[in-house]
Protein backbone atom coordinates (compact mmCIF):
# COMPACT_ATOMS: atom_id res chain seq x y z
CA UNK A 1 0.00 0.00 0.00
CA UNK A 2 2.71 2.58 0.88
CA UNK A 3 4.68 1.57 -2.58
CA UNK A 4 1.31 2.76 -4.47
CA UNK A 5 0.94 5.59 -2.85
CA UNK A 6 4.71 6.72 -3.24
CA UNK A 7 4.29 5.27 -6.78
CA UNK A 8 1.56 7.35 -6.94
CA UNK A 9 3.37 10.60 -5.66
CA UNK A 10 5.40 10.25 -7.96
CA UNK A 11 3.81 10.31 -10.69
CA UNK A 12 2.30 13.62 -10.03
CA UNK A 13 5.11 14.79 -9.53
CA UNK A 14 6.76 14.04 -12.90
CA UNK A 15 3.96 15.39 -14.42
CA UNK A 16 4.31 18.52 -12.47
CA UNK A 17 7.44 19.00 -13.83
CA UNK A 18 7.08 18.13 -17.33
CA UNK A 19 3.92 20.18 -17.83
CA UNK A 20 3.66 23.17 -15.28
CA UNK A 21 6.38 25.07 -16.84
CA UNK A 22 4.85 25.21 -20.37
CA UNK A 23 1.55 26.36 -18.55
CA UNK A 24 2.91 29.00 -16.11
CA UNK A 25 2.94 32.17 -18.75
CA UNK A 26 -0.30 31.90 -19.56
CA UNK A 27 -2.24 30.60 -16.31
CA UNK A 28 -3.14 33.64 -14.85
CA UNK A 29 -5.07 35.22 -17.40
CA UNK A 30 -8.62 33.37 -17.17
CA UNK A 31 -10.59 33.04 -20.61
CA UNK A 32 -13.53 35.87 -18.90
CA UNK A 33 -10.58 38.02 -19.17
CA UNK A 34 -9.54 37.13 -22.78
CA UNK A 35 -12.63 37.90 -23.83
CA UNK A 36 -13.02 41.08 -22.30
CA UNK A 37 -9.50 42.20 -23.74
CA UNK A 38 -10.76 41.13 -27.09
CA UNK A 39 -14.07 42.96 -26.36
CA UNK A 40 -12.26 46.20 -25.70
CA UNK A 41 -10.54 46.03 -29.44
CA UNK A 42 -13.67 45.89 -31.23
CA UNK A 43 -15.17 48.65 -28.48
CA UNK A 44 -12.41 50.52 -30.52
CA UNK A 45 -13.35 49.71 -34.14
CA UNK A 46 -17.16 49.97 -33.76
CA UNK A 47 -16.95 53.75 -31.94
CA UNK A 48 -16.46 56.94 -33.22
CA UNK A 49 -14.13 59.61 -31.14
CA UNK A 50 -14.28 63.65 -32.14
CA UNK A 51 -12.11 64.37 -34.85
CA UNK A 52 -10.39 66.84 -32.77
CA UNK A 53 -9.25 63.85 -30.13
CA UNK A 54 -6.24 62.90 -31.79
CA UNK A 55 -7.93 59.10 -31.66
CA UNK A 56 -7.90 58.64 -35.76
CA UNK A 57 -4.27 59.27 -36.18
CA UNK A 58 -2.76 57.23 -32.78
CA UNK A 59 -5.56 55.24 -30.68
CA UNK A 60 -4.34 55.89 -26.91
CA UNK A 61 -5.68 52.82 -24.77
CA UNK A 62 -4.97 53.04 -20.90
CA UNK A 63 -4.76 50.23 -18.96
CA UNK A 64 -5.24 49.48 -15.01
CA UNK A 65 -4.65 46.15 -14.15
CA UNK A 66 -2.59 43.31 -12.68
CA UNK A 67 0.67 42.32 -15.43
CA UNK A 68 -0.71 39.01 -16.66
CA UNK A 69 -3.74 40.64 -18.04
CA UNK A 70 -1.80 43.97 -19.35
CA UNK A 71 1.05 41.71 -21.07
CA UNK A 72 -2.13 39.78 -22.76
CA UNK A 73 -3.88 43.38 -23.94
CA UNK A 74 -0.38 44.48 -25.01
CA UNK A 75 -0.17 41.41 -27.12
CA UNK A 76 -3.51 42.06 -28.78
CA UNK A 77 -2.80 45.35 -29.79
CA UNK A 78 0.56 44.13 -31.29
CA UNK A 79 -1.83 41.77 -33.15
CA UNK A 80 -4.24 44.54 -34.33
CA UNK A 81 -1.49 46.88 -35.22
CA UNK A 82 0.10 44.10 -37.43
CA UNK A 83 -3.26 44.18 -39.61
CA UNK A 84 -4.69 46.25 -42.14
CA UNK A 85 -6.07 48.25 -39.74
CA UNK A 86 -6.70 52.31 -40.19
CA UNK A 87 -6.08 53.47 -36.89
CA UNK A 88 -3.03 52.61 -35.09
CA UNK A 89 -3.20 51.62 -31.25
CA UNK A 90 -0.72 52.52 -28.30
CA UNK A 91 -1.33 51.01 -24.81
CA UNK A 92 0.16 52.63 -21.91
CA UNK A 93 -0.25 52.32 -18.03
CA UNK A 94 -3.42 54.76 -16.79
CA UNK A 95 -1.12 56.35 -14.14
CA UNK A 96 1.28 56.93 -16.68
CA UNK A 97 -0.16 58.38 -19.71
CA UNK A 98 -1.11 61.72 -20.55
CA UNK A 99 -4.09 61.04 -22.52
CA UNK A 100 -6.06 58.26 -23.10
CA UNK A 101 -8.96 57.72 -25.30
CA UNK A 102 -10.34 54.42 -23.37
CA UNK A 103 -9.21 53.22 -19.73
CA UNK A 104 -9.78 49.71 -18.81
CA UNK A 105 -9.72 49.48 -15.10
CA UNK A 106 -9.75 45.90 -14.22
CA UNK A 107 -9.74 47.79 -9.96
CA UNK A 108 -10.67 51.84 -9.07
CA UNK A 109 -8.71 54.51 -9.31
CA UNK A 110 -9.52 57.04 -6.59
CA UNK A 111 -7.52 59.96 -7.53
CA UNK A 112 -9.21 62.37 -9.86
CA UNK A 113 -7.09 62.02 -13.37
CA UNK A 114 -6.61 64.75 -16.08
CA UNK A 115 -5.85 61.90 -18.57
CA UNK A 116 -9.20 60.41 -17.95
CA UNK A 117 -10.89 63.69 -18.66
CA UNK A 118 -12.30 62.80 -22.17
CA UNK A 119 -11.78 59.03 -22.13
CA UNK A 120 -14.48 56.39 -22.86
CA UNK A 121 -13.73 54.65 -19.26
CA UNK A 122 -14.26 50.66 -19.07
CA UNK A 123 -14.98 48.96 -15.79
CA UNK A 124 -13.59 45.16 -16.06
CA UNK A 125 -16.78 44.46 -13.53
CA UNK A 126 -19.91 45.50 -11.84
CA UNK A 127 -18.11 45.34 -8.43
CA UNK A 128 -15.36 48.30 -10.02
CA UNK A 129 -15.98 51.72 -8.90
CA UNK A 130 -14.83 54.01 -10.52
CA UNK A 131 -16.16 57.96 -12.17
CA UNK A 132 -17.21 58.41 -15.10
CA UNK A 133 -17.93 54.86 -16.05
CA UNK A 134 -19.47 54.53 -19.58
CA UNK A 135 -19.00 50.45 -20.41
CA UNK A 136 -18.93 48.17 -17.50
CA UNK A 137 -18.88 44.13 -18.30
CA UNK A 138 -20.70 41.55 -16.31
CA UNK A 139 -21.27 38.18 -17.04
CA UNK A 140 -24.36 36.27 -17.72
CA UNK A 141 -25.17 32.00 -18.13
CA UNK A 142 -21.56 31.80 -18.46
CA UNK A 143 -20.89 34.82 -21.32
CA UNK A 144 -19.49 37.96 -21.12
CA UNK A 145 -22.31 41.08 -21.31
CA UNK A 146 -21.45 44.75 -21.17
CA UNK A 147 -23.69 47.62 -20.26
CA UNK A 148 -23.57 51.07 -21.82
CA UNK A 149 -24.01 54.15 -20.28
CA UNK A 150 -25.43 56.00 -23.18
CA UNK A 151 -25.75 59.52 -21.12
CA UNK A 152 -21.76 59.24 -20.31
CA UNK A 153 -20.53 58.27 -23.88
CA UNK A 154 -22.65 61.89 -25.14
CA UNK A 155 -20.88 63.76 -22.36
CA UNK A 156 -17.28 63.18 -24.02
CA UNK A 157 -18.98 62.90 -27.82
CA UNK A 158 -18.49 59.67 -28.48
CA UNK A 159 -20.45 57.32 -30.49
CA UNK A 160 -21.23 53.76 -30.17
CA UNK A 161 -21.98 52.14 -33.19
CA UNK A 162 -25.55 50.24 -33.93
CA UNK A 163 -23.73 47.18 -34.10
CA UNK A 164 -22.26 47.44 -30.52
CA UNK A 165 -25.23 48.95 -28.78
CA UNK A 166 -27.92 45.97 -30.29
CA UNK A 167 -25.69 43.23 -28.17
CA UNK A 168 -25.50 45.88 -24.48
CA UNK A 169 -27.32 46.37 -22.21
CA UNK A 170 -28.60 50.29 -22.21
CA UNK A 171 -28.20 52.50 -19.12
CA UNK A 172 -29.97 55.82 -19.70
CA UNK B 1 -13.57 -6.70 -12.08
CA UNK B 2 -10.49 -5.81 -14.08
CA UNK B 3 -12.84 -4.91 -16.92
CA UNK B 4 -15.19 -2.87 -14.48
CA UNK B 5 -12.45 -1.08 -13.83
CA UNK B 6 -11.07 -0.63 -17.45
CA UNK B 7 -14.85 0.37 -18.43
CA UNK B 8 -14.97 3.51 -15.80
CA UNK B 9 -11.66 4.75 -16.71
CA UNK B 10 -12.72 4.90 -20.33
CA UNK B 11 -15.71 6.65 -19.97
CA UNK B 12 -14.03 9.13 -17.13
CA UNK B 13 -11.22 9.82 -19.77
CA UNK B 14 -14.15 10.05 -22.18
CA UNK B 15 -16.40 12.40 -19.97
CA UNK B 16 -13.08 14.10 -19.32
CA UNK B 17 -12.20 14.83 -23.14
CA UNK B 18 -15.13 17.05 -23.41
CA UNK B 19 -13.96 19.76 -21.24
CA UNK B 20 -10.42 19.50 -22.68
CA UNK B 21 -11.79 19.22 -26.19
CA UNK B 22 -13.46 22.68 -25.67
CA UNK B 23 -10.78 24.84 -24.74
CA UNK B 24 -10.69 27.59 -26.82
CA UNK B 25 -8.60 30.19 -28.19
CA UNK B 26 -5.85 30.30 -26.88
CA UNK B 27 -3.42 33.14 -28.45
CA UNK B 28 -3.63 36.42 -28.27
CA UNK B 29 -3.51 36.07 -32.35
CA UNK B 30 -6.65 34.35 -31.88
CA UNK B 31 -8.44 36.76 -29.70
CA UNK B 32 -7.54 39.92 -31.42
CA UNK B 33 -9.03 38.27 -34.65
CA UNK B 34 -12.55 37.52 -32.90
CA UNK B 35 -15.55 38.86 -34.95
CA UNK B 36 -18.34 41.37 -32.19
CA UNK B 37 -20.93 38.40 -32.70
CA UNK B 38 -18.31 35.92 -32.17
CA UNK B 39 -17.54 37.38 -29.23
CA UNK B 40 -20.85 37.98 -27.88
CA UNK B 41 -21.51 33.82 -28.80
CA UNK B 42 -18.48 32.63 -26.72
CA UNK B 43 -18.96 31.03 -23.15
CA UNK B 44 -16.21 31.17 -20.67
CA UNK B 45 -16.41 27.82 -19.94
CA UNK B 46 -15.38 26.94 -23.27
CA UNK B 47 -18.17 24.98 -24.56
CA UNK B 48 -19.79 26.53 -27.46
CA UNK B 49 -18.97 26.34 -31.21
CA UNK B 50 -17.53 29.11 -31.46
CA UNK B 51 -15.20 28.17 -28.14
CA UNK B 52 -13.92 24.90 -29.68
CA UNK B 53 -10.63 24.19 -29.83
CA UNK B 54 -8.28 25.31 -32.45
CA UNK B 55 -7.25 21.63 -33.30
CA UNK B 56 -9.32 19.00 -33.28
CA UNK B 57 -7.68 15.97 -31.68
CA UNK B 58 -7.05 15.62 -28.01
CA UNK B 59 -5.03 13.48 -25.97
CA UNK B 60 -5.56 12.13 -22.48
CA UNK B 61 -3.46 9.66 -20.01
CA UNK B 62 -5.43 8.49 -17.35
CA UNK B 63 -3.68 6.32 -14.25
CA UNK B 64 -6.27 4.47 -12.06
CA UNK B 65 -5.10 2.70 -8.75
CA UNK B 66 -7.67 0.53 -7.02
CA UNK B 67 -7.34 -1.99 -4.17
CA UNK B 68 -9.83 -4.92 -2.97
CA UNK B 69 -9.55 -5.91 0.48
CA UNK B 70 -12.10 -7.96 3.02
CA UNK B 71 -14.89 -9.59 1.99
CA UNK B 72 -18.80 -9.09 1.78
CA UNK B 73 -21.49 -11.05 1.66
CA UNK B 74 -24.26 -8.85 0.62
CA UNK B 75 -23.81 -6.35 2.64
CA UNK B 76 -22.30 -7.88 5.56
CA UNK B 77 -18.84 -8.37 6.27
CA UNK B 78 -17.09 -11.74 6.17
CA UNK B 79 -13.61 -12.10 8.19
CA UNK B 80 -11.45 -13.71 5.88
CA UNK B 81 -10.77 -16.61 8.29
CA UNK B 82 -14.60 -17.08 7.72
CA UNK B 83 -14.29 -17.49 3.92
CA UNK B 84 -11.05 -19.80 4.42
CA UNK B 85 -12.05 -23.50 4.74
CA UNK B 86 -9.83 -25.12 7.33
CA UNK B 87 -9.15 -28.10 5.90
CA UNK B 88 -10.23 -31.28 6.58
CA UNK B 89 -12.33 -31.61 10.27
CA UNK B 90 -13.99 -28.38 9.62
CA UNK B 91 -16.85 -28.15 7.76
CA UNK B 92 -16.98 -27.10 3.85
CA UNK B 93 -19.50 -25.37 2.18
CA UNK B 94 -20.73 -23.17 -1.01
CA UNK B 95 -19.30 -20.03 1.18
CA UNK B 96 -15.75 -21.28 2.34
CA UNK B 97 -12.62 -22.33 0.03
CA UNK B 98 -9.27 -23.23 0.56
CA UNK B 99 -8.07 -20.46 -1.66
CA UNK B 100 -8.08 -17.14 -0.15
CA UNK B 101 -7.50 -13.95 -2.20
CA UNK B 102 -6.66 -11.87 0.30
CA UNK B 103 -5.64 -8.23 -1.15
CA UNK B 104 -6.12 -7.44 -5.00
CA UNK B 105 -4.19 -4.35 -6.53
CA UNK B 106 -5.28 -3.02 -10.00
CA UNK B 107 -3.27 -0.30 -11.79
CA UNK B 108 -4.78 0.65 -15.12
CA UNK B 109 -2.92 3.06 -17.48
CA UNK B 110 -5.26 4.33 -20.25
CA UNK B 111 -4.29 6.00 -23.19
CA UNK B 112 -6.66 7.88 -25.11
CA UNK B 113 -7.44 9.96 -28.25
CA UNK B 114 -10.16 12.19 -29.55
CA UNK B 115 -11.09 13.68 -32.67
CA UNK B 116 -13.68 16.92 -32.96
CA UNK B 117 -15.65 16.53 -36.22
CA UNK B 118 -17.67 19.18 -35.78
CA UNK B 119 -19.38 20.74 -33.16
CA UNK B 120 -21.75 18.16 -32.19
CA UNK B 121 -19.87 14.99 -33.14
CA UNK B 122 -16.65 13.74 -31.71
CA UNK B 123 -15.35 10.26 -31.73
CA UNK B 124 -12.95 8.68 -29.41
CA UNK B 125 -10.55 5.87 -29.01
CA UNK B 126 -8.91 4.14 -26.20
CA UNK B 127 -6.61 1.16 -24.36
CA UNK B 128 -5.80 0.50 -21.30
CA UNK B 129 -2.92 -1.55 -19.97
CA UNK B 130 -3.57 -3.13 -17.26
CA UNK B 131 -1.38 -4.70 -14.44
CA UNK B 132 -2.56 -6.21 -11.51
CA UNK B 133 -1.86 -8.81 -8.59
CA UNK B 134 -3.68 -10.82 -6.01
CA UNK B 135 -1.97 -12.11 -2.89
CA UNK B 136 -3.46 -15.45 -1.46
CA UNK B 137 -3.39 -17.45 1.82
CA UNK B 138 -4.50 -21.14 0.87
CA UNK B 139 -4.46 -24.39 3.11
CA UNK B 140 -2.23 -26.00 0.14
CA UNK B 141 1.50 -27.33 1.86
CA UNK B 142 3.84 -25.01 0.02
CA UNK B 143 1.44 -22.28 -1.03
CA UNK B 144 0.06 -20.93 2.33
CA UNK B 145 1.36 -17.53 1.17
CA UNK B 146 1.70 -16.81 -2.69
CA UNK B 147 0.82 -13.85 -5.56
CA UNK B 148 -0.20 -14.19 -8.98
CA UNK B 149 0.59 -11.50 -11.57
CA UNK B 150 -0.77 -10.68 -14.87
CA UNK B 151 0.00 -7.65 -17.00
CA UNK B 152 -0.72 -6.31 -20.70
CA UNK B 153 -3.29 -4.16 -22.66
CA UNK B 154 -6.61 -4.59 -21.86
CA UNK B 155 -9.76 -4.18 -24.54
CA UNK B 156 -9.75 -1.11 -27.24
CA UNK B 157 -12.82 1.06 -26.78
CA UNK B 158 -14.08 3.15 -29.71
CA UNK B 159 -16.69 5.31 -29.08
CA UNK B 160 -18.93 8.44 -30.83
CA UNK B 161 -20.18 11.16 -28.90
CA UNK B 162 -22.99 13.25 -29.84
CA UNK B 163 -24.18 16.63 -28.72
CA UNK B 164 -27.96 16.23 -28.13
CA UNK B 165 -28.90 19.75 -26.61
CA UNK B 166 -26.97 22.61 -26.05
CA UNK B 167 -28.04 26.08 -24.51
CA UNK B 168 -26.35 29.08 -22.52
CA UNK B 169 -27.63 26.62 -19.59
CA UNK B 170 -26.63 23.16 -19.95
CA UNK B 171 -25.35 20.75 -22.39
CA UNK B 172 -26.68 16.85 -23.03
CA UNK B 173 -24.11 14.47 -24.29
CA UNK B 174 -25.02 10.68 -25.82
CA UNK B 175 -22.04 8.18 -26.23
CA UNK B 176 -21.95 4.61 -27.29
CA UNK B 177 -19.08 2.63 -28.68
CA UNK B 178 -17.48 -0.44 -29.08
CA UNK B 179 -15.38 -2.38 -26.72
CA UNK B 180 -13.34 -4.48 -28.62
CA UNK B 181 -12.04 -8.43 -26.82
CA UNK B 182 -8.05 -7.26 -27.57
CA UNK B 183 -7.28 -7.63 -24.34
CA UNK B 184 -6.26 -11.31 -22.98
CA UNK B 185 -8.32 -14.05 -21.15
CA UNK B 186 -5.92 -16.73 -21.24
CA UNK B 187 -3.84 -15.40 -18.77
CA UNK B 188 -1.98 -17.94 -16.81
CA UNK B 189 0.20 -18.26 -13.78
CA UNK B 190 0.91 -20.66 -10.72
CA UNK B 191 -1.66 -21.31 -8.55
CA UNK B 192 -2.26 -24.42 -6.19
CA UNK B 193 -4.56 -26.07 -8.04
CA UNK B 194 -1.90 -27.68 -10.25
CA UNK B 195 1.97 -27.67 -11.03
CA UNK B 196 3.42 -25.49 -13.42
CA UNK B 197 1.24 -22.55 -14.60
CA UNK B 198 -2.39 -22.65 -15.17
CA UNK B 199 -5.05 -21.04 -16.44
CA UNK B 200 -6.22 -17.71 -14.02
CA UNK B 201 -9.02 -16.65 -12.74
CA UNK B 202 -12.12 -14.38 -14.02
CA UNK B 203 -10.40 -11.23 -11.76
CA UNK B 204 -6.52 -11.87 -13.30
CA UNK B 205 -7.99 -11.56 -16.90
CA UNK B 206 -6.66 -8.35 -18.92
CA UNK B 207 -10.35 -8.37 -21.04
CA UNK B 208 -14.13 -9.90 -21.64
CA UNK B 209 -13.43 -11.60 -24.39
CA UNK B 210 -16.76 -10.87 -26.13
CA UNK B 211 -17.69 -7.60 -28.15
CA UNK B 212 -19.17 -5.39 -25.76
CA UNK B 213 -21.16 -1.90 -25.91
CA UNK B 214 -20.83 1.20 -23.68
CA UNK B 215 -23.07 3.87 -23.66
CA UNK B 216 -23.63 6.90 -21.55
CA UNK B 217 -25.86 10.13 -21.17
CA UNK B 218 -24.33 13.14 -19.51
CA UNK B 219 -25.58 16.53 -18.59
CA UNK B 220 -23.48 19.40 -17.87
CA UNK B 221 -24.65 21.95 -16.20
CA UNK B 222 -23.57 25.39 -17.50
CA UNK B 223 -25.40 27.88 -15.17
CA UNK B 224 -24.12 29.65 -11.82
CA UNK B 225 -23.27 25.67 -10.15
CA UNK B 226 -20.86 23.67 -12.29
CA UNK B 227 -22.41 20.11 -12.12
CA UNK B 228 -22.70 17.18 -13.76
CA UNK B 229 -24.85 13.97 -14.25
CA UNK B 230 -23.98 10.85 -16.22
CA UNK B 231 -26.21 7.94 -17.22
CA UNK B 232 -24.01 5.27 -18.55
CA UNK B 233 -23.95 1.07 -19.32
CA UNK B 234 -21.35 -1.68 -20.46
CA UNK B 235 -23.16 -4.02 -22.51
CA UNK B 236 -21.99 -7.45 -22.84
CA UNK B 237 -22.65 -9.99 -26.04
CA UNK B 238 -22.11 -13.54 -26.87
CA UNK B 239 -19.52 -15.18 -25.28
CA UNK B 240 -16.34 -15.86 -25.31
CA UNK B 241 -13.75 -18.21 -26.52
CA UNK B 242 -13.66 -19.80 -22.82
CA UNK B 243 -17.64 -19.93 -22.76
CA UNK B 244 -18.47 -17.03 -20.14
CA UNK B 245 -19.67 -13.37 -20.80
CA UNK B 246 -18.63 -10.63 -17.99
CA UNK B 247 -22.12 -8.82 -16.49
CA UNK B 248 -23.72 -6.04 -17.96
CA UNK B 249 -23.01 -3.14 -15.69
CA UNK B 250 -24.74 0.55 -15.30
CA UNK B 251 -24.10 3.58 -13.52
CA UNK B 252 -25.81 6.73 -11.93
CA UNK B 253 -23.22 9.71 -11.15
CA UNK B 254 -23.01 12.67 -10.15
CA UNK B 255 -19.98 15.40 -9.89
CA UNK B 256 -20.49 19.21 -8.31
CA UNK B 257 -17.16 21.44 -9.13
CA UNK B 258 -16.67 24.23 -6.93
CA UNK B 259 -14.93 27.81 -8.21
CA UNK B 260 -11.66 27.89 -6.25
CA UNK B 261 -9.93 29.75 -8.57
CA UNK B 262 -10.14 30.16 -11.48
CA UNK B 263 -8.22 27.21 -12.71
CA UNK B 264 -8.52 24.95 -9.55
CA UNK B 265 -11.53 23.25 -9.07
CA UNK B 266 -12.04 21.07 -6.06
CA UNK B 267 -14.90 18.52 -6.54
CA UNK B 268 -17.43 16.39 -5.09
CA UNK B 269 -19.26 13.52 -6.83
CA UNK B 270 -21.50 10.07 -6.34
CA UNK B 271 -21.68 7.40 -8.00
CA UNK B 272 -24.29 4.28 -7.78
CA UNK B 273 -23.39 1.10 -9.89
CA UNK B 274 -25.10 -1.93 -10.33
CA UNK B 275 -23.27 -4.90 -11.68
CA UNK B 276 -24.46 -8.48 -12.74
CA UNK B 277 -22.65 -11.71 -12.05
CA UNK B 278 -20.81 -13.73 -14.94
CA UNK B 279 -22.85 -15.35 -16.87
CA UNK B 280 -21.53 -19.32 -18.07
CA UNK B 281 -18.13 -20.45 -16.92
CA UNK B 282 -14.35 -20.74 -17.31
CA UNK B 283 -14.19 -24.82 -16.78
CA UNK B 284 -10.36 -25.12 -16.78
CA UNK B 285 -10.16 -22.90 -13.44
CA UNK B 286 -12.79 -25.42 -11.72
CA UNK B 287 -11.76 -28.51 -9.73
CA UNK B 288 -14.44 -32.24 -9.91
CA UNK B 289 -16.53 -33.03 -7.26
CA UNK B 290 -18.77 -31.62 -4.78
CA UNK B 291 -17.13 -28.35 -4.63
CA UNK B 292 -15.63 -27.11 -7.79
CA UNK B 293 -14.42 -23.73 -6.70
CA UNK B 294 -11.18 -23.69 -4.78
CA UNK B 295 -11.58 -19.97 -4.51
CA UNK B 296 -14.48 -17.27 -4.40
CA UNK B 297 -13.26 -15.68 -7.76
CA UNK B 298 -13.27 -19.21 -9.56
CA UNK B 299 -17.15 -19.00 -9.18
CA UNK B 300 -18.59 -16.81 -11.72
CA UNK B 301 -21.82 -16.62 -9.58
CA UNK B 302 -19.88 -14.75 -7.05
CA UNK B 303 -19.47 -11.64 -9.07
CA UNK B 304 -21.36 -8.14 -9.17
CA UNK B 305 -23.69 -6.14 -7.13
CA UNK B 306 -24.47 -2.38 -5.95
CA UNK B 307 -22.26 -0.01 -4.79
CA UNK B 308 -22.02 3.54 -3.53
CA UNK B 309 -19.35 5.48 -4.30
CA UNK B 310 -18.17 9.09 -2.61
CA UNK B 311 -15.51 10.91 -4.71
CA UNK B 312 -13.74 13.83 -3.97
CA UNK B 313 -10.61 15.51 -6.17
CA UNK B 314 -9.09 18.27 -7.84
CA UNK B 315 -8.90 19.95 -11.55
CA UNK B 316 -5.76 22.07 -12.21
CA UNK B 317 -6.02 24.09 -15.28
CA UNK B 318 -2.62 24.61 -15.40
CA UNK B 319 -2.48 26.10 -18.73
CA UNK B 320 -4.86 26.78 -22.05
CA UNK B 321 -3.92 23.48 -23.10
CA UNK B 322 -3.33 21.14 -20.17
CA UNK B 323 -5.02 19.95 -17.26
CA UNK B 324 -4.12 17.67 -13.99
CA UNK B 325 -6.93 16.04 -11.99
CA UNK B 326 -6.32 14.10 -9.38
CA UNK B 327 -8.62 12.13 -7.04
CA UNK B 328 -10.11 9.52 -4.99
CA UNK B 329 -13.01 7.29 -4.69
CA UNK B 330 -14.20 5.15 -1.91
CA UNK B 331 -17.18 2.82 -1.22
CA UNK B 332 -19.79 4.41 1.19
CA UNK B 333 -22.05 0.72 0.96
CA UNK B 334 -21.86 -2.33 -1.14
CA UNK B 335 -24.01 -4.99 -1.23
CA UNK B 336 -22.17 -7.79 -3.66
CA UNK B 337 -23.37 -11.52 -4.44
CA UNK B 338 -20.96 -13.19 -1.92
CA UNK B 339 -18.46 -13.65 -0.26
CA UNK B 340 -16.42 -11.29 -2.52
CA UNK B 341 -13.77 -8.88 -2.27
CA UNK B 342 -15.00 -5.50 -1.37
CA UNK B 343 -13.33 -2.89 -2.61
CA UNK B 344 -11.30 -0.85 -0.33
CA UNK B 345 -10.58 2.52 -2.61
CA UNK B 346 -9.75 3.70 -6.00
CA UNK B 347 -7.66 6.94 -6.88
CA UNK B 348 -6.54 8.36 -9.94
CA UNK B 349 -4.69 10.98 -12.05
CA UNK B 350 -5.98 12.39 -15.66
CA UNK B 351 -3.65 14.63 -17.95
CA UNK B 352 -4.99 15.94 -20.70
CA UNK B 353 -4.09 17.82 -23.03
CA UNK B 354 -5.11 19.05 -26.74
CA UNK B 355 -2.84 18.55 -29.48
Amino acid sequence: MKEKVVKLCKCIFLFCVLFAQSGHAEEEVTKERKLKAAYVLNFIKYMSWPVNSGAHNEFRLCVHSDEPFYQFMQALVARHNQGANKVQIVIGHTLQEPLCHLAYFQSSIEQSLGQLRRAVVVLESLDVKQVHAAIRFYTQAQKVRFEFDIAQLAKIDVIASSELLKLARIIR
Amino acid sequence: MSKFSSFSIVMCITAGSYSSLCMAQSTPSEFAELSLNELFEMDIADDTAKAVAASPWTFAYNFKFAEFRGYLDGDAKRADSEVLWQGQGTQRSDENFPILPTVIDQQVHVFSMGYRINADWRVHASIPYITQSTDHISIVPDYDHFTIDSDGSGDAVLSVSHRLIATSEDIWWFTAGVSLPTGSIDEKGDTPRDVGNQQLPYTMQLGSGTYDFPVEFSYQSMGKHDFSLSMSAMIRTGKNDRDYRLGNSYSLSGTYRFNATANIKPFLGLAYQYRSAIHGQDDEITLAGAFPYPASITNPKLYGGKKVSAEMGVRWKFSETYALSVSFSKPIYQNLNGPQPKENFQSGITLSRLM
